[in-house]
């Protein structure tokens, strides 16, 4: 019976609640309708319960695993108590589930048969006959059913809900050992989110500068710059982060040396050269070039013109020789020639005019308009290329920042930045920088001769040691002992306070000073020193590693791209990069 | 013999008819009632007369009882001495009804069942009369079934399905109402002829009857070996046993209780859906449409037999046992771990 006896499901997808097809048959049950409901509505809270609890110890045992919050299991525990309750209300019993309930306590089939008879309604006697015997039946056994009915069958069945709710409070209450990890990602996020925002600061004060209506940036590179707060905010970590960042700032430097990176200089040597003459027009024009704005620069120019127009013989002779001072200053040969170009155009003009005023004469000179005009366009392309590089220069700094302190894993800036020391000519004077404590041996310096030295910056503390040759050696701690003679300096190599490896690095795009560095070029030519560009730091500096291996990925990036290299041996140079990636990662 | 026997059945006929217009016709529900308190009463006559003849084994007595209302034969299973033949011949003397027993033995031939013709062109004024076999009775015990060959068994065949019996091209209605009870030996199998199962699934039920108690032995012991023989009372009228089957068919039986009939039956088959593993591993064939069929018989002759108008579910499983245990074929593996068709027919919750 128990095994055959099932009670009729609802179809799920065509519910049909069945109701009570006369009232009199629902008045003869409702003593056992009643207890049997409640024990439905009770089973319905311990199913919710039970399914609730569950749903939650297991999330929160899983977060002990993969870390997610607690008030999410406890939101989804409660969501699949609420399903469970739900669906036990949906499915609640109806009138016939409750007639084969009424059966199974023990109205062995009078219950249904009643049901039936009444649903029928057959004028048939045999029918009659029976309903009215079955409602008896009904009528008479349902209270002392009732009465035996057990409301809540198996108190052992709340075990499971007791059992599970002590796990939930455990689960709760114990400390999570994933708890610091959470902590750390979730300041990983943060970090990154922060240096996103930075980074797409950063990218707003290149992303439109132009030139001559031209984009300083190639279209690849802009697209980069404006995918980057995105890349940053999705990199995995703070060092993925700090080489993305690396390599933008890599992209920018190489945009700033392709500027030239001598405007600005040009400027503020002219302006500091015209800011001592006398007049208005120069003080107007030095102002305006170290305001560096076109329009201004292009009034000032106006005024100037004016100016030499108006001056007698020796007054253009001054404006002429000061002009052609400045065209000696600046290193921009457009700028230049335009300088020179204004100085000839004011000598002529004084010539013209036969050592009178031209404006006196009441004429202009076309000439020098045309040359003041050129000069004025130099000024404001030199003034724009000015703002270009300080923009780049600014944002590359911005960059360099924030990798510096997303790979130092805390604050921006360069940590541990140290520059080497120059030794000087043909004295003791080699140079050991360190920076960071000094712990780790460094790469191997370098210098022809040794000296005594000591420089650099940057945090921490340490002095490498360098012995004279062709190499050097390095330590965290030591002095440099060496012979005497010619040294142009040497280095060593520390790990920094923020753990990151120092590199030589002989040169960086960038402005900065020229370093010189002993010896000819080639053999047979005159000199024993060769000047090598500018760069923003010493010949032989020491920096992070990080900020610049991804300078060093990129290039090789670049040159593998150009070079006609057989695949094996492009692999082997990633493999080369990817390891040395993989060394400072650890 | 077979010309009173027709007209006996005749009488019982109208007797029924009779009885049954007179009761139903209009008299709504109260009528039905009436009717079944009567029968209840009559029954319950019936099994106390038989009860001061056979001592014990009341199960039994109230299961043929049903068995007849359903108006199915039954095949009695037990060992020799226990009352089988005894309670065949009680039967047939407080129900009236006529008797006859055949004892089946192995050179037994269908002939000797059924009847047979024999040249007397003298009598009838034809050359050939039929003499009617120990069949063209009411009750007809067939002793030790098992022991005549399939030959003889199956002359049975048609007799227990059709109630008509066939000789020389002519075919002999058996008289109303007509049971066949059969008795088998579980024990003694050595010369005998296990009955086909087309054969067992023409009994609507099986009866295993058992052993006597210690108190039912000793009463056994005092009513037979005593000087005084017990008296056979008469209960029924004629027609009246007729007139119960036909108001056993009226008894209701709902769609959900039917349900549960056929699930029953249903869960008999290894092929089943709802079969148990107990049944999918030990049965090799289930109990088919005439185990469903002996089932709600039954049921509804155990409804009526209770004076009640519906089958409930208590019903079905009370007849559950005795209609399908011959039904079910058990496999080698059920016999080797000892399980029987009541082992099965119990697991499955009845």
């Amino acid at each position: 019976m128990c095994m055959l006896f099932k009670f009729p499901q609802p179809d799920l997808k065509k519910p049909r609640r069945r109701g009570w097809p006369d009232p009199e048959l629902a008045r003869a049950l409702a003593p056992l309708g009643k207890k049997v409901m409640l024990r439905y509505w009770l089973e319905s809270a311990r199913l919710a319960l039970l399914w609730g609890s569950a749903a939650a110890v297991a999330l929160l045992a899983l977060s002990r695993l993969w870390l997610f919050s607690a008030f999410i299991a406890a939101g989804i525990g409660a969501a699949v108590a609420l399903l469970a309750g739900g669906l036990r209300v949906y499915l609640r019993p109806d009138a016939l589930t409750l007639v084969s309930v009424a059966d199974l306590a023990g109205l062995n089939g009078s219950a249904v048969t009643a049901y039936r008879l009444l649903e029928q309604r057959s004028g048939d006697d045999w029918a009659r006959a029976a309903k009215n015997e079955v409602m008896t039946d009904c009528r008479d056994k349902s209270p002392a059913l009732a009465e035996g009915y057990p409301v809540i069958p198996r108190p052992k069945s709340w075990g499971g809900v007791w059992l599970l709710a002590a796990m939930l409070l455990a689960y709760t209450f114990l400390p999570n050992p994933l708890a610091a990890y959470r902590t750390s990602v979730r300041q990983e996020r943060e970090a990154l989110k922060l240096a996103a925002e930075q980074a797409r600061s950063a990218v707003e004060l290149v992303k439109d500068v132009k030139i001559k209506g031209n984009n300083i940036l190639p279209d690849d590179v802009r697209k980069q710059m404006a995918s980057l707060p995105r890349d940053i905010k999705n990199s995995g970590d703070r060092q993925e982060a700090a080489n993305k960042l690396e390599t933008a700032r890599w992209q920018l430097d190489q945009a700033r040396a392709v500027l030239g990176m001598t405007a600005k200089k040009d400027l503020e040597r002219l302006a500091a050269g015209w800011g001592k003459m006398n007049g208005k027009e120069w003080q107007g024009l030095a102002g305006a070039l170290r305001k560096g704005d076109s329009a201004d620069i292009d009034r000032a120019v106006q005024v100037l013109e004016k100016a030499m127009l108006k001056a007698d013989d020796e007054k253009r002779k001054q404006i002429a020789s000061a002009l052609y001072s400045g065209a000696g200053a600046v290193s921009d040969p457009a700028l230049r020639q335009a300088l020179k170009d204004a100085a000839g155009a004011a000598l002529d003009a004084g010539r013209r005019s036969g050592g009178k005023s031209a404006n006196t004469a009441g004429q202009g000179d076309a000439g020098l308009a045309a040359a003041a005009g050129a000069l004025s366009g130099a000024l404001a392309n030199a003034a724009q290329t000015a703002g270009a590089e300080a923009a780049l220069g600014s944002a590359s700094a911005s960059l360099a920042a924030l990798a510096g302190g997303l790979a130092g894993g805390g604050e921006s800036g360069n940590m541990g930045l140290a520059s080497a020391g120059s030794a000087e000519l043909g004295g003791s004077g080699g140079a050991a920088a360190d920076s960071g404590f000094s712990s780790d041996p460094g790469p191997p310096g370098s210098g022809n001769d040794a000296g005594n030295g000591s420089g650099g910056d940057g945090d921490g503390s340490g002095r490498g040691s360098q012995n004279g040759g062709a190499t050097g050696n390095s330590n965290g701690n030591g002095s440099g002992v060496g012979n005497g003679g010619q040294g142009s300096g040497g280095s060593g190599a520390g790990r920094t306070g923020s753990g990151l490896n120092m590199v030589y690095t002989p040169f960086l795009p960038g402005e900065g000073e020229k370093s010189r560095v002993a010896g000819q070029v080639r053999q047979g030519q005159a000199g024993n020193e060769v000047s090598l560009e500018s760069s923003p730091t010493a010949l032989g500096a020491l920096r992070p590693y990080q900020e610049v291996y991804g300078r060093y990925m990129a290039e090789a990036h670049e040159s593998l791209s150009r070079a006609p290299l057989p695949p094996e041996m492009e692999n082997l140079v990633w493999s080369y990069f990817s390891s040395l990636g993989e060394e400072n990662g650890e | 013999m077979v010309q009173e026997l027709i007209e006996l059945n005749e009488d019982y006929k109208a007797h029924e008819e009779t009885t049954t217009h007179d009761k139903l016709t209009g008299g709504g529900d109260a009528a039905v009632r009436e009717v079944l308190e009567k029968a209840g009463r009559r029954l319950q006559e019936m099994e106390d007369a038989i009860g001061a003849v056979i001592i014990g084994q009341k199960d039994v007595v109230h299961q043929v009882l049903i068995a007849m209302l359903a108006g199915g034969h039954v095949l009695l299973e037990g060992v020799p001495g226990l009352g089988k033949t005894a309670l065949v011949r009680t039967i047939g003397g407080v129900t009236g009804l006529g008797f006859r027993r055949i004892q089946f033995t192995p050179d037994l031939m269908p002939a000797d069942i059924t009847g047979t013709q024999i040249y007397d062109a003298k009598s009838t004024g034809q050359p050939f009369k039929f003499i009617p076999g120990p069949v063209f009775s009411n009750i007809l015990l067939a002793d030790e079934i098992n022991r005549a060959t399939p030959k003889t068994q199956s002359a049975l065949l048609e007799a227990m399905q059709e109630k008509t019996v066939t000789v020389g091209g002519a075919g002999h209605p058996l008289p109303e109402p007509f049971f066949v009870l059969a008795t088998q030996n579980p024990l003694e199998m050595e010369g005998t002829y296990p009955l086909p199962e087309a054969q067992l699934d023409r009994f609507i039920f099986k009866i295993n009857v058992s052993f006597p108690t210690a108190e039912e032995l000793a009463a056994i012991g005092n009513l037979t070996t005593g000087a005084d023989s017990p008296v056979i009372k008469k209960v029924l009228e004629p027609g009246e046993m007729l007139q119960w089957q036909q108001l056993v068919r009226k008894v209701v039986v709902v769609k959900d209780i039917m349900d549960y009939a056929v699930q029953l039956v249903l869960s008999t088959r290894p092929d089943s859906p709802t079969a148990s593993e107990q049944v999918r591993r030990y049965v090799r064939y289930g109990s088919g449409p005439r185990g469903l069929q002996a089932l709600l018989l039954g049921a509804r002759a155990e409804a009526f037999r209770a004076g009640r108008a519906s089958v409930g579910y208590e019903d079905i499983r009370k007849v559950a046992a005795a209609s399908l245990r011959h039904r079910l074929l058990l496999n080698f593996e059920a016999a080797a771990d000892g399980i029987t068709p009541d082992t099965l027919i119990q697991s499955m919750g009845v």
